[in-house]
């Protein structure tokens, strides 16, 4: 059970990281575009 | 006498393990024959069965001629596992091509086994005729030939081993991966498909709702996402339509494709990492921290670039536009967010450059990913760092340089030495392909972008990739892909092994 939280807790987390990487993409490149 | 028996020994191992392979993975075609029945494409169906037949039947074959071995007991040396890996990636591109040829989509056989290998490296470029009107049987096993491509035919055979085998490291090694994620490596190759089956399921339902919200049909939206998925994930950059991520007009697909990709280019040790509660992993990863870097800094080059010359006018549209493409480039995925000659019209020579290092710069390692990887760029680069600071301390000094990945190593002169020959041989193959398109008479800077393009395993075009192109650049790129793939040593050793064998054989009939 421990091992299944630690696993989607894990998905969550990295999915997270991805998508905050890709929203800095983007507020850099509204900065540059402006 | 003894050597020929021992050569002997070996290529019957090597039979068998190709067998072996070559069964399992032809099994696969049973996918799309399952799914032509579904949708009543009789003569697609017809295809893959024949396809299925031919294969089986050489797989079993390959495995009865190398049975003795099995039953001798011999072992796989690493010359051997090498060649079985590369030797069933050419053995399979070949089978896994019949349906290509049979269905007429495909004007030549090197055009089929172009496809199949763009495929089965991830790479993406498509030389399939009419691809918007092909059955979705045969879109189905393209997309099939790139998931299994990314995490690699060799980790899917383990996948499906009954019980450990001697030797089998030899081979996951050969097909340009090291990571070993638990103690043994049919535990690896099984964590490797878990993770992989695990983001299969929750990437093809996010794809599916959006699908549907822009309009598509649910079992179309379904196809769809499970296609895009596949791609996505494997950083393939194929797509069931010619217009490729454009199809679709949707910044949330795009976005929603995007976070797949970057996410399939990391290594999978990262991802197991992660998921065994190892979080700081994120940061002090070297690979991640060379991909952050140099993805950042490639992103904000061209859109400063594009910026200057007024190509896109919003914040959006550089979104789309540029970091989609760029970002797309540099995990090696290929999917492309305007035309092929967009870039060469458009871009111009900064923005062609950015995306040309981008490309053969790539992604992860033990990833999905193409392109020489974050982790050489990185450990040179701290090589770099340690032999400046080596000047600048006094000679007695003896300090101890190491680097992270997983674990905290060593960073000593082997690594770095084996990271920069890998990087040459890269930097050798993308020279060699410009050079040949530049021969044929393709502008220089159209030339790199599709060298780097096939090196890097990315599969973004500038348009020089058609079926009208030389069939000598067809055959250089085809091999370009395969050296990319397996990070050529292991296709160094097959042809080693071939040579060896020509030499032994040529002695003994000197000899006679």
């Amino acid at each position: 059970m421990d091992v299944r939280k630690k696993e989607i807790e894990g998905i969550i987390y990295e999915s997270l990281l991805t998508i905050f990487y890709v929203a800095i993409l983007f507020a850099a490149n509204v900065i540059i575009m402006r | 006498m003894a050597s020929l028996k021992h050569r002997q020994n070996g290529i019957e191992i090597i039979s068998y393990y190709t067998g072996y392979i070559v069964l399992i993975v032809a099994s696969l075609m049973t996918i799309p024959i399952i799914t032509s029945l579904l949708f009543l494409e009789w003569n697609p169906m017809l295809d893959f069965i024949i396809s299925d037949a031919i294969a089986f039947i050489l797989g079993i074959l390959m495995i009865m001629y190398g049975m003795r071995s099995k039953e001798r007991n011999h072992d796989i040396q690493w010359k051997h596992g090498f060649v079985i890996a590369s030797l069933s990636w050419i053995v399979l591109t070949v089978l896994c091509s019949i349906p290509y040829i049979l269905s007429g989509h495909s004007l030549s056989f090197v055009d089929a086994c172009f496809d199949v290998m763009s495929g089965f490296t991830t790479t993406g470029l498509a030389l399939t005729q009419d691809l918007d009107h092909i059955s979705i049987g045969l879109n189905m096993w393209r997309h099939i030939l790139t998931f299994i491509g990314g995490q690699g035919m060799v980790v899917l055979t383990l996948t499906f081993l009954g019980k450990e085998m001697g030797g089998a490291f030899k081979m996951y090694v050969g097909e340009g991966k090291d990571i070993e994620l638990v103690p043994n490596v049919k535990g690896t190759a099984r964590q490797i498909w878990k993770i992989s089956m695990i983001y299969l399921i929750i990437g093809t339902i996010v794809l599916w709702i959006v699908g549907m919200s822009i309009g598509l049909k649910p079992v179309s939206a379904f196809l769809h996402a499970l296609f895009i998925f596949a791609s996505s994930w494997s950083t393939g950059g194929f797509a069931p339509n010619s217009q490729n991520i454009m199809y679709y007009h949707s910044m949330m697909f795009e976005t929603v494709a995007m976070v797949i990709f970057i996410l399939g280019s990391l290594n999978f040790g990262i991802h197991y990492a992660i998921w065994q509660g190892k979080r700081k992993e994120i940061v002090k990863n070297i690979e991640i921290q060379s991909f952050l870097v140099t993805s950042f800094v490639a992103c904000m080059l061209a859109l400063a670039g594009l910026a200057k010359l007024n190509v896109y006018s919003d914040a959006i549209a550089g979104f789309r536009r540029v970091i989609f493409n760029v970002i797309s480039a540099h995990t090696t995925t290929g999917f492309g967010s305007i035309y092929a000659r967009q870039f060469a019209l458009e871009w111009g020579d900064f923005g062609i450059l950015i995306m040309v290092v981008a490309m053969l710069i790539g992604g992860s390692a033990c990833s999905t990913a193409g392109g020489f990887k974050g982790l050489r760029v990185g450990i040179v680069f701290k090589g770099l760092i340690m032999d400046v600071k080596k000047l600048l301390l006094t000679e007695r000094s003896m300090n101890v340089y190491k680097y992270h990945h997983l674990k905290d190593r060593v960073l000593d002169d082997t690594v770095i030495k084996s990271s920069a020959i890998i990087i040459i041989c890269y930097i050798v193959t993308f020279a060699t392909g410009t050079i040949l398109g530049t021969f044929y008479g393709y502008p220089i800077s159209a030339s790199a972008f599709e060298s780097a393009s096939v090196t890097g395993n990315v599969g973004l075009s500038i348009g020089v990739t058609t079926s009208s192109m030389p069939t000598a650049m067809k055959l250089f790129y085809i091999i370009a892909m395969y050296l990319g793939r397996l990070e050529f040593l292991s296709v160094f050793a097959l042809i080693g092994y071939f040579l060896g064998g020509v030499k032994k054989a040529c002695k003994n009939i000197l000899k006679h």
